[in-house]
């Protein structure tokens, strides 16, 4: 049932900064499988969002990926027929060579934060909906059909005439109103809400295998985040797509994610299936962060949050041991702050990374 | 005035439960201007004739999605934006003589009154960054209140901040530090040191911990409770998120387009919520709980828009109820149960789910 598509193993990513080295992503290991989805969750500079640009070769500078690889298991439409996979190491592959670029958009579709800025704001009213360049971000001052289309032609071969319809579909399945007139506008003629959808068309036009969802809904409101949710939900169902979905926002999690890693500091501290995730933490660090939310619908009058003490290391200085010590409630001292915890299966699926299920 | 207004216990002749601030029908309009001569061609209509009231001690939460006013409500109140009309009434301390209060309304004050009456409101903004002035150390920053209302007394006035510093969490010695040096969830700490620093009755937090990750949201939160209690504040707490603003508040209104939808007791309002736009905000808010299986309302369409908002009640469009009469009659915002407001036509004979 379960057959990997991109597997993650001992990545490193680094930047190297005048004040010195940051481990911006620590020894991560990770598997997202095939038509599943993979939550990943953690505070800002856990770095969730590095892990997801490692993965398209897309490590902005002076980031480097210094360690480990990720692995790609391509599968190829062979006249459909036989499957065959063949299996890509893209942490090996030029950043701006041919491979890549087929993959990025085509076959790991993207999604970001900032549907506006996401979009290519300098395109005028006459740019030809064939002219294929091989971008894949939505323009600000592009029509929004020209920019699905330019996706498709980009990446198939087909005619405009092909390219807008496939535009005009897209945008109806992800819930834009009139799109046939829609196709037409610009990005600063759509409201927030619906610039994600038109983004998440964009990564949807080519049927990617996978897409990589940053944070896609935290600029949203509840109301349109639920649309948007909805709307994912539905056509990853139809395209069996996987999905790795980054976020602080445990509520989208829980809806979303088959399966959840938790990162702290650019290491993974916790992974398993979502149910057992959210019902029976093993780490800490996730025990904490599960507590530390609000609850709707529970009220205890003048109940306080548990929150985690401290803050978040300096990156340069990191704590010795297991970098979550000098915030931990479990904190044991002696064994925390000298042994960094490894990699521990606890349950079926369920793995941690703490000294508490570790015989030291 | 009080030799040493601040870190004192709130005036104790307030009781809880006497209303502190009142607002009444409160409008304000934005003008849409076009043109060479910037002729008026319409209005956006962002706080449209807006009514409630935070009693003292207590916490109302006003939420909504974005666009929906809440944070121009806030504003105009201490009349940052100058309101269309309405009133504002405030129960001060300040303009009355011999500790007794005195009901004012905010909007007819002069300038000399104005000033007074703000050392009692104050203000906790959204973004922890633009905020605070990157120019200044931590030190002037919660101490310029004081020196604008003429209380700062040189020496003593470091004492004064050094305490609420440590009130609120932070060392003395991120006295002479600068803004950038610090974290997102320091920031908004000086900026809840600065808003104490005047010993205020009524603090406005405008989306306070939307900025924040949600470890140091929960350390933000609890700071605000604890200094609720200690303070004897009042918050009137403007924020988008369900969860916080149930945690949170005593009371809560919702908004949608420049009017309260419903106002009413927390739990009240989310158990027993009178008007649609809640229970669908409410089934739209994703639960941390992956085994909740959810009869989601989705909404259709998008939040109106305020210079053009539809006729009658304003979320007809998106309503799952709605009739005829929801497109032409604007439904009175009205007390349907003892401290339960609600402006919806079919509030009475609708039964809807909370959580």
């Amino acid at each position: 049932m379960s057959e990997p598509l991109i597997e993650v193993k001992d990545l490193r990513v680094e930047f190297d900064v005048r004040a010195g080295i940051v481990k911006a992503v620590d020894g991560l290991t990770l598997t997202i499988q095939r038509g599943k989805t993979l939550g990943v969750i953690g505070e800002s500079g856990c770095g969730k969002s590095m892990t997801a640009r490692a993965i398209l070769n897309m490590i902005p500078k002076p980031g480097k990926i210094t360690q480990g690889k990720i692995v790609y298991h391509r599968r190829l439409q062979n006249n459909g027929q036989s499957q065959l996979d063949d299996i890509i190491e893209l942490t090996e592959l030029d950043p701006d060579g041919k491979v890549i670029r087929e993959i990025r958009g085509g076959e790991i579709g993207m999604i970001f934060q900032e549907p506006m800025s996401s979009l290519t704001p300098v395109y005028t009213a006459g740019a030809h909906i064939n002219e294929a360049v091989a971008l894949h971000h939505l323009t600000p001052i592009r029509k929004v059909g020209d920019q699905i289309a330019e996706q498709v032609l980009a990446h198939h071969k087909l005619t405009k005439e092909e390219a807008r319809e496939i535009a005009v579909e897209m945008l109806r399945r992800v819930g834009i109103p009139k799109p046939s007139q829609r196709v037409d506008s610009y990005p600063h003629q759509l409201s927030g809400g619906q610039r994600q959808r038109v983004m998440i068309a964009i990564a949807l036009s080519c049927e990617p295998a996978m897409l990589i969802a940053d944070e896609p809904t935290t600029a949203l409101d509840v109301s349109i985040e639920a649309q948007i949710l909805d709307i994912m939900r539905e056509l990853q169902e139809s395209v069996n797509m996987a999905i790795m979905f980054i976020t602080h926002n445990l509520g989208v999690i829980a809806s979303m994610a088959d399966e959840v890693v938790v990162m702290y500091m650019g290491k993974a501290v916790e992974q398993a299936k979502v149910i057992d995730l959210f019902k029976n933490a093993k780490h800490p660090y996730t025990q904490a962060l599960l507590k530390s939310i609000p609850h709707l619908g529970k009220k205890k009058t003048g109940a306080r949050l548990a929150s985690i003490s401290g803050m978040v290391p300096d990156p340069f200085d990191l704590p010795t041991g297991c970098v979550f010590h000098p915030r931990c409630p479990m904190f044991m001292p002696g064994k925390c702050d000298k042994i960094a915890p490894s990699w521990t299966k606890v349950d079926e699926d369920h793995y941690v990374a703490c000294l508490l299920y570790e015989e030291v | 005035m009080a030799a040493e207004p601040q870190m004192q216990p709130a005036q104790s002749k307030a009781k809880a439960g006497d209303i502190l601030l009142d607002v009444k029908g409160l409008k304000k309009y934005f003008p849409i201007q076009k043109g060479l001569l910037r002729k008026t061609v319409g209005h956006v209509k962002a706080v449209d004739d807006v009514s409630f009231f935070v009693r003292d001690g207590e916490t109302l939460g006003l939420v909504g999605e974005s666009g929906c006013g809440k944070t121009t409500a806030g504003r105009t109140i201490i009349r940052l934006y100058e309101p269309t009309a309405g009133q504002v009434l405030f129960n001060s301390h300040a303009l009355a003589s011999n500790g007794d209060r005195k009901l004012v309304n905010l909007l007819e004050l002069s300038p000399e009154d104005m000033k007074t009456v703000r050392k009692e409101i104050s203000m906790v903004f959204q973004d922890p960054v633009n905020s605070l002035n990157p120019r200044m150390t931590v030190s002037d920053i919660v101490a310029e209140p004081l020196t604008i209302h003429g209380l700062n007394l040189g020496p003593e006035t470091e004492a004064i901040v050094i305490r609420l510093l440590e009130r609120v969490g932070l060392r003395p010695d991120h006295l002479r530090r600068y803004p950038h040096e610090f974290s997102g969830g320091q920031r908004q700490r000086i900026g809840i040191a600065r808003a104490l620093s005047l010993n205020p009755r009524l603090v406005i937090c405008d989306e306070p911990v939307s900025a924040l990750d949600v470890s140091i949201q929960a350390q933000t939160l609890n700071l605000l409770q604890d200094l609720q209690q200690d303070f004897n504040l009042s918050y009137l707490f403007v924020a988008h998120d369900l969860s916080v603003v149930q945690h949170i508040s005593d009371r809560v209104a919702v908004m949608y387009v420049g009017k309260i939808a419903e106002m009413a007791d927390a739990e009240e309002l989310y158990s027993h919520p009178l008007h649609p736009y809640t229970e669908a905000l409410l089934s739209a808010v994703p639960k941390a709980d992956p085994l909740y299986k959810s009869d989601r309302i989705v909404m259709q369409g998008e939040v109106a828009d305020p210079s053009n908002p539809p006729s009658g009640c304003y979320f007809h469009p998106r309503c799952s109820y709605a009739e005829e009469v929801c497109k032409l009659k604007t439904p009175e915002f009205r007390e349907l149960k003892p401290d339960h407001f609600v402006a919806c036509h079919r509030a009475e004979e609708l039964q809807l789910e909370g959580i």
